[in-house]
């Protein structure tokens, strides 16, 4: 069987079999405590977003602090690749010792601006690149997009259903990503038992109504299990119908102080009108108390659209549309060698390649602020002064944390408080706004330079 | 630390917690014997699709035989949801009892038609159901698209993936697997390698590495000495008309010497096909005829066809993040949906009226016509009916026991490019639109209408 199960232990084995060879040939040629910087950055932002929401840091940081080959790995890598015995024990006891810097999870973030920046000895920089590019694009692409749909949801709570995803694990992380954007209802038993949360009390199916002679049967039993909690589907059927059948009996139990579902939910058909027809039928036979949820294919522009339609929702739930961010599925993520650090002294390095090009020494983001709201930011060097906030800070130091890691909740917090500093022109779902960032003259100026110095050693010009 | 990975025996609790609470009033209500069967399928092709490839029932199989709640999940069950002695007893024996039909992985299918079939008690149905949606979905996505790539690309040139850019570790694992189902020829990455035994990545040289040398002609020397005639070097880390230059200064003079040197070369930004042909031409005329031209880049199957257009010379094309998350189709509709119950000896066939939500009653089945060697229609009907044709849906599990051999990965291979040969190749166009032919038999229909007028008398008295 095709095993697609990935563990935690698994991942070193996440990169590229030709970093292990040019680790080796590294290592021969007594280049092993080269100190490279890296920068990982989008160039662009998708079409459709004007901001990206960073995110994955906390999987990134637990895995270069466990990195370490297995026995199973290293005897592979020796089989493979047939690497003599010194560079098998470099591998062997091979650690990351390198210095992260990043910008804090739920940062909102722009093109060109360094996310995190990762100083290391060149053989592990190099082995890491990949998952950490996978981490940062999938977590940012989810979290990004759920953040959209939750902004335009307004007032009305949100949930989220995560079986279409591209595979399980991308189920999970939409899931975390949903809560970092405030996202209330997301939860799975698998999830809840993991991480010792509170149980999914869950719905009712079409199935489980079907399998009952009737529709009214099938609620009257439900409401006997429910405990005053769960949701009823009205539309197995018919949804106006269901929706009569659903009144009749909870003003029966309500009158005899029975349990009864206290959502009521519609998946098909217009759900704008279906929700304004069940509140005030709701309302007028004394069942105030039942909330309406709408699940449907939602997404962010079908909300907002629902909400000035003057739909009842209580609580908007959404799938496959946000679960693979199909308006923006991918964000080119990328890790670029930015210092090369030979004896203590830091030689800047850009790429020059036709629209590839990477901007050269160790960098900082600087976030500006003007009459309370956010104005701009500026790209510069970590050792310049400019105002503003520092977005990157100090993770890992040689390989040690140095750095207190957020609960979901904490970033959800940060997120919100972070967002509100931003003109509400950037959340806007169906305009494009952009937001300044700039490079300091610095960082222009060691461009210039280093673009001179590669020409100058490279083709003698 | 929130874990986002996923073992196996984790699997049984993908699941909604709705699910387990409903699955447990069954019990108490004494419906566990309350058999269904329920259809997967998709309602409609995706705008950019002609054809969809059906892949992941490899690992609905492994998972449907393997299912169970063990002690830990037992006790959440028993903490979170407060149930019964009974439905706690009925959940420790929990395991798949049912019986699955599935089409064999590889196969091409369309709307409405069910590629699985699921007939299981009720409460296993529909536990199962998340962890089937999400499987079929992110392997047939991938599948589909990988497809599209390599029936871009001419015979005899090498196709690749890179899998980073997927949506996580997981879905690169996934789109792997897909690459090789439908014939990509490099797909490889060491973790992969390792727990299933695929080929070892020979893989390349990087920027960075490039980088890391005082001048791009030294590191290649450097490389060289170490490639054993292997491994792929990359032009285009400063200029890469320049580093041309500089390959062909290098791999000549140690092609003299009768020294190894990378045999290939890669461009991987810029037009491409403007320097695919300058190098072919500068490599030919330097006696470098063996080195070979690899195109890497942002690739799918709507940029090798404009680069074909073009005049491209390339001996490998490589794809990436538009091919392992499927930006024009990253989803797929799939819905599992109550077609039958079975209760004792009674059958009652079930369908969806709601809106926009049509689902077809009965016990069904996929036939595939064909006339004069090519398939051209697929009928949907009951699994009784005499039609002509491939039956598709096969007999997998029996009673909870695997009732045939699960195909290996070259295997399921064979048979997909044996069946895409079938149909007529106006179907795989990558710009056109072809709708190709699936109907539902009358016998089907009828017992649609029928179906739709029990319910409405049964549930509204009409």
């Amino acid at each position: 069987m095709f095993d697609e199960f990935v563990e935690k232990e698994d991942l070193p084995f996440y990169t590229s079999g030709a970093c292990f060879v040019l680790g080796s040939i590294y290592f021969q040629e007594g280049m092993k405590d080269l100190w490279v910087t890296y920068d990982v950055f989008v160039r662009d932002l998708p079409e459709n977003r004007n901001y990206l929401v960073f995110s994955g840091l906390e999987n990134i940081i637990h895995y270069l602090l466990d990195y370490k080959l297995t026995k199973d790995q290293l005897s592979y890598l020796k089989k493979s690749y047939g690497f003599p015995p010194a560079v098998m024990k470099y591998y062997r006891q091979l650690r990351f010792s390198g210095n992260v810097w990043a910008m804090p999870e739920g940062s909102l973030f722009f093109a060109n601006e360094p996310v995190m920046t990762i100083s290391a000895p060149i053989i592990e920089a190099q082995l890491i690149e990949r998952f950490i590019i996978n981490r940062v694009m999938v977590y940012t692409v989810l979290a990004s997009k759920i953040s959209r749909f939750v902004i335009a949801a307004g007032q009305v709570s949100c949930g989220l259903n995560y079986t279409r995803a591209q595979g399980i694990e991308a189920s999970n992380i939409s899931l975390r990503s949903a809560k970092i954007v405030g996202a209330k209802m997301a939860s799975i038993p698998y999830i809840s038992q993991k991480h010792k949360l509170k149980p999914d009390s869950g719905g009712t199916t079409h199935a489980y109504i079907s399998s009952f002679p009737t529709e009214e049967a099938a609620l009257r039993t439900y409401a006997k299990y429910c405990r005053g909690k769960g949701l009823w589907l009205l539309d197995t059927y018919d949804a106006k119908k269901g929706l009569d059948i659903f009144i009749k009996v909870a003003s029966e139990l309500k009158k005899k102080k029975k349990f009864y579902p206290p959502y009521v939910l519609f998946d098909s058909g217009d759900l704008v009108k279906q929700s304004k027809v069940a509140r005030k039928l709701l309302d007028r036979t004394n069942l105030k108390d039942v909330k309406i949820m709408l699940l449907s294919n939602l997404n962010e522009h079908r909300v907002k659209k629902m909400n000035q339609q003057g739909a009842a929702a209580d609580y908007y739930v959404a799938g496959e549309e946000l679960t693979t961010s199909p308006d923006a599925p991918k964000l080119s993520v990328v890790y670029k060698l930015s210092e090369v650090i030979k004896n203590g002294q830091p030689i800047p390095k850009m790429k020059l390649s036709v629209g590839k090009v990477s901007l050269p020494g160790k960098k900082q983001v600087f976030r500006q602020i003007k009459n309370g709201r956010y104005s701009k930011d500026i790209v510069g060097l970590e050792a310049e002064k400019i105002k503003g906030q520092r977005l990157l800070l100090p993770m890992i130091e040689k390989g040690k944390l140095r750095y207190n890691l957020p609960t979901p909740e904490e970033i959800n917090r940060r997120y919100e408080k972070e967002r509100k500093k931003f003109f509400s022109n950037l959340f806007s779902i169906s305009h494009k706004t952009s937001y300044q960032v700039k490079i300091s003259p610095e960082l222009a100026k060691l461009t210039q330079k280093t673009k001179k110095t590669i020409y100058k050693v490279h083709y003698d010009l | 630390m929130f874990n986002e990975f996923i073992t196996q025996e984790e699997l049984s609790l993908f699941t909604s917690g709705g699910f387990i609470a409903t699955g447990g009033m069954m019990v108490s209500e004494g419906m566990q014997n309350l058999w269904g069967t329920h259809d997967i399928f998709v309602r409609e092709m995706p705008a950019c699709r002609n054809y969809l490839v059906f892949a992941g029932l490899e690992p609905v199989v492994d998972y449907l035989l393997n299912l169970k709640f063990d002690q830990a999940q037992l006790e959440y069950l028993k903490k979170g949801y407060n149930f019964s002695d009974e439905v706690m007893e009925y959940y420790r024996n929990f395991r798949f009892t049912g019986d699955l039909y599935a089409m064999p992985e590889g196969s091409l299918f369309f709307p409405y038609q069910p590629v699985m079939r699921i007939c299981a008690p009720l409460i296993e149905a529909q536990i199962i159901e998340r962890y089937v949606l999400n499987a079929v979905m992110a392997y047939s996505v991938l599948t589909t698209k990988m497809s599209r790539f390599v029936h871009s690309v001419k015979p005899g040139i090498t196709t690749g993936v890179n899998f980073i850019r997927a949506h996580g570790p997981q879905a690169s694992a996934i789109a792997l697997r897909a690459a090789k189902s439908v014939g990509v020829d490099l797909a490889a990455m060491p973790i992969f390698g390792l727990r299933n035994n695929l080929e070892v990545e020979k893989g390349a040289v990087t920027h960075s590495f490039i980088s890391s040398f005082a001048t791009e002609e030294q590191a290649l020397r450097v490389f060289s000495k170490y490639c054993r005639g292997r491994g792929l070097w990359l032009l285009d880390t400063y200029d890469s008309m320049k580093g041309l230059a500089i390959f062909i200064k290098v791999a000549k003079e140690l092609k003299k010497q009768k020294k190894p040197f990378p045999n290939m070369i890669q461009f991987d930004s810029g037009d491409l096909v403007k320097q695919s042909k300058i190098a072919r031409k500068k490599l030919d005329q330097a006696g470098l005829k063996e080195v070979k031209i690899i195109l890497i880049s942002n690739l799918d199957e709507y940029k090798i066809t404009k680069m074909y257009k073009q005049g491209m010379i390339a001996d490998v094309v490589v794809g990436g993040e538009e091919l392992t998350t499927s930006p024009d189709a990253p989803k797929l509709g799939f819905v599992s949906k109550l077609s039958e119950m079975i209760d004792g000896s009674a059958v009652i066939p079930k369908m969806k009226l709601s809106e926009g939500k049509l689902s077809y009653p009965g016990k069904k089945q996929v036939f595939r016509q064909t006339k004069d060697g090519k398939y051209f229609r697929d009928i949907v009907g009951l699994d009784e009916e005499k039609i002509s044709g491939k039956k598709l849906l096969m007999p997998i599990i029996k009673k909870g026991k695997l009732v045939c051999k699960l195909p290996a990965l070259q295997k399921i291979n064979q048979h997909y490019q044996a069946e895409c040969k079938k149909f007529s190749p106006a179907l795989f166009a990558v710009n056109q639109r072809v709708k190709y032919s699936s109907e539902i038999s009358p016998a089907l229909k009828s017992l649609a209408q029928k179906t739709k007028l029990a319910i409405a008398k049964a549930h509204y008295e009409l």
